[in-house]
């Protein structure tokens, strides 16, 4: 299924550009350099995204450089490029302390929330919290985390790092990362990368601020298990709305935040007067997103008098986000699926 | 009208939202049973009612035959039922029933979704959230947070809190800075079976300053005697209040 809104102008294949290399590392979770990368391409021992997996331990954790990583390899290898599947838990071998045992990688917590910095013609901004609460005495470690600035196309523009001390809050102010001024129609994603083995107060709450106000909602997480079902649910995500004399447009932010690549869904629309449309819903391998202009794909969402729900079909694990937007007073609204 | 006598027994547990005044917010009850199941001889009824000081319903409205394929929509303003007090609003209870099956786990909950829309614009999307039977595990049930609380010249932070059970309850509030300084409100007392809306600014002192070298933005915690459900949202100036999402627990 290949699909483009022309509202959204989302490129689904990844487009180069010019990610923050500060750091000089491709795979931050395991603070792997792209020398080391290179390396391994250039010697001969990686030709597909497993062998640099294997070879480097890159793109063994979160997952974020994996199209990074794809693209060094078709520029290093060029027609020799072979397209692998994506391994999402590697065998990376016996770990320094030997005897034989197979380090089995610790998942990070993954957690996804859309970004509008300028979209639709708005001055909106996107402003992310997090506060590390605790009381009483013993505190714990200050908690990392790691915001990786995404396009739609899931493609990279930029890293952000704090470290949350136990009572404190930090802000992330979107607009100051490298890249924000470059997503494609002011619409992306924020991916929190968070080292705790529990969340506890961690996640994270984001504010769209426009000159008319500020809507506010929490991030939504990656699944715990990664099987390869995790798209088949009991239920479905959808986004209601009820009748009104305000129509406002309507954005469905979905995120793939799993390894298995989220294919043949759609959109249906289903009013409580019995109305059923449908529109097909781009594929999406992991961290790309889709902000589906459902006002556009279903204009009777527009009148005031229609109510009922869309839903994504069939089920779906999704990291998803209901938007409203009333752009003669430009006020958004945010709720997470 | 009297609570019906099964709810305090039923496997299908009750879920919750904020009964606005409707010259504030045209709510709507969302009813969809694609929310809750995928199986084409699912089958629901809701129950939606109101209450305010009392565990006895002021109103309720029933839709049955809730089957895939079917949506409902259940707009408050044209139930012609009396409106909760000015300011405060009440409690709206949406109480989904599957008849087809138990729930997996001896009790659960049937979550659907209120739309409310402003009338200068804005509003708010929220699910519906339950007191018991959620599946997440969280550490603790008496302490909730915001993250990201705002006080400036010219926006507040206003809470609405839920009280759904029988007994008074205590609550605190405490504003944290950026670098961890704190201020707390006095307690709050919440009657039983109503709601609580206040302003941050108002019910904590020094909060702007508190939260200066935030540029205005700070976390909080809620801090109740028993669980409660707490929603939090902005006001610009002497605007409506824009958004309303419910706040954070504490995740194992």
């Amino acid at each position: 299924m290949s699909v483009t809104y022309a509202a959204m102008t989302t490129p689904l294949t990844p487009q180069p550009m010019n990610v923050h290399r500060s750091a000089d590392y491709v795979c931050h979770c395991r603070r792997v350099v792209y020398g080391r990368v290179e390396a391994a391409i250039e010697s001969g021992q990686a030709h597909s995204l497993a062998d640099i997996q294997r070879t480097t331990t890159a793109c063994t954790r979160c997952f974020g450089c994996r199209f990074e990583l794809e693209r060094m390899l078709k520029d290093k290898l060029g027609d020799a490029y072979r397209k692998s599947d994506f391994l999402s838990r590697p065998e990376l071998g016996s770990d320094a302390k030997g005897a034989g045992r197979t380090t089995v990688p610790h998942a990070p917590k993954r957690m996804y929330m859309p970004v509008l910095q300028g979209a639709a013609g708005s001055s909106v901004r996107t402003k992310v919290v997090i506060y590390h609460w605790h009381e009483g005495d013993d505190p714990p470690e200050p908690v990392d985390v790691r915001a990786d600035l995404l396009g739609l196309d899931g493609q990279r523009h930029s890293v952000w790092y704090a470290s949350v001390a136990p009572r404190e809050s930090v802000i992330l102010e979107v607009g100051e990362m490298d890249g924000a001024d470059q997503l494609t129609d002011g619409f992306g994603t924020l991916k929190l990368v968070v080292e705790a083995e529990r969340v506890g107060s961690l996640r994270p709450y984001f504010h769209f601020t426009t000159d008319g106000g500020i809507t506010s909602t929490h991030e939504k997480s990656s699944p715990r298990r990664q099987s390869e079902n995790v798209h088949n649910r009991k239920y479905s995500w959808i986004f209601p709305f009820g009748a009104g004399a305000r129509p406002a447009h309507a954005y469905f932010y979905s995120a793939n935040a799993t390894t298995a690549p989220l294919t043949e869904r759609e959109f249906v629309l289903n009013t409580t007067d019995g109305e059923r449309r449908r529109a097909p819903m781009p594929d999406l391998e992991l961290d790309q997103a889709v902000m589906a202009p459902l006002h556009e794909l279903f204009p009777a969402m527009l009148e005031p008098d229609c109510s009922g729900t869309v839903r994504v079909a069939p089920t779906a694990h999704l990291a998803g986000h209901i938007i409203r937007h009333e752009p003669d007073v430009d006020l958004w609204r945010v709720q997470h699926l | 009208m009297a609570r019906a006598a099964s709810l305090d027994k039923a496997v299908w547990l009750p879920a919750y939202a904020w009964w606005p005044h409707p010259d504030e917010y045209d709510a709507s009850v969302i009813l969809t049973p694609y929310h809750a199941a995928v199986e084409p001889e699912a089958l629901f009824s809701f129950t939606v009612r109101g209450y305010d000081g009392s565990n006895q319903p002021l109103w309720e409205y029933f839709v049955e035959d809730v089957y895939i394929g079917r949506d409902f929509s259940v707009r408050l303003s044209d139930l012609g039922v009396p409106p909760p007090p000015p300011g405060q609003g009440a409690i709206l209870e949406v109480h989904g029933v599957r008849h087809d099956r138990m729930p997996k786990k001896g009790t659960g909950f049937i979550g659907m979704w209120v739309d409310a829309q402003a009338p200068q614009g804005g509003g708010y999307v929220i699910p519906t959230i339950p007191i018991r039977a959620q599946a997440k595990a969280i550490q603790r049930d008496d302490v909730q947070v915001v993250p990201g609380i705002v006080a400036t010249k010219d926006v507040d932070t206003e809470l609405v809190l839920l009280n759904v059970v029988d007994a008074p309850t205590q609550v605190k509030l405490v504003a944290s800075s950026i670098g961890g300084l704190i201020a707390e409100s006095d307690p709050i007392t919440i009657a039983p079976w109503t709601a609580w809306r206040g302003s941050l600014k108002h019910e904590i002192p020094r909060l702007r300053s508190l939260l200066r070298e935030g540029d205005g933005v700070g976390s909080l915690s809620i801090q109740s005697s028993h669980k409660i459900l707490p929603y939090f949202g902005f006001r610009k100036a002497d605007g409506p209040l824009l958004s309303l999402d419910h706040t954070a627990p504490i995740f194992a």
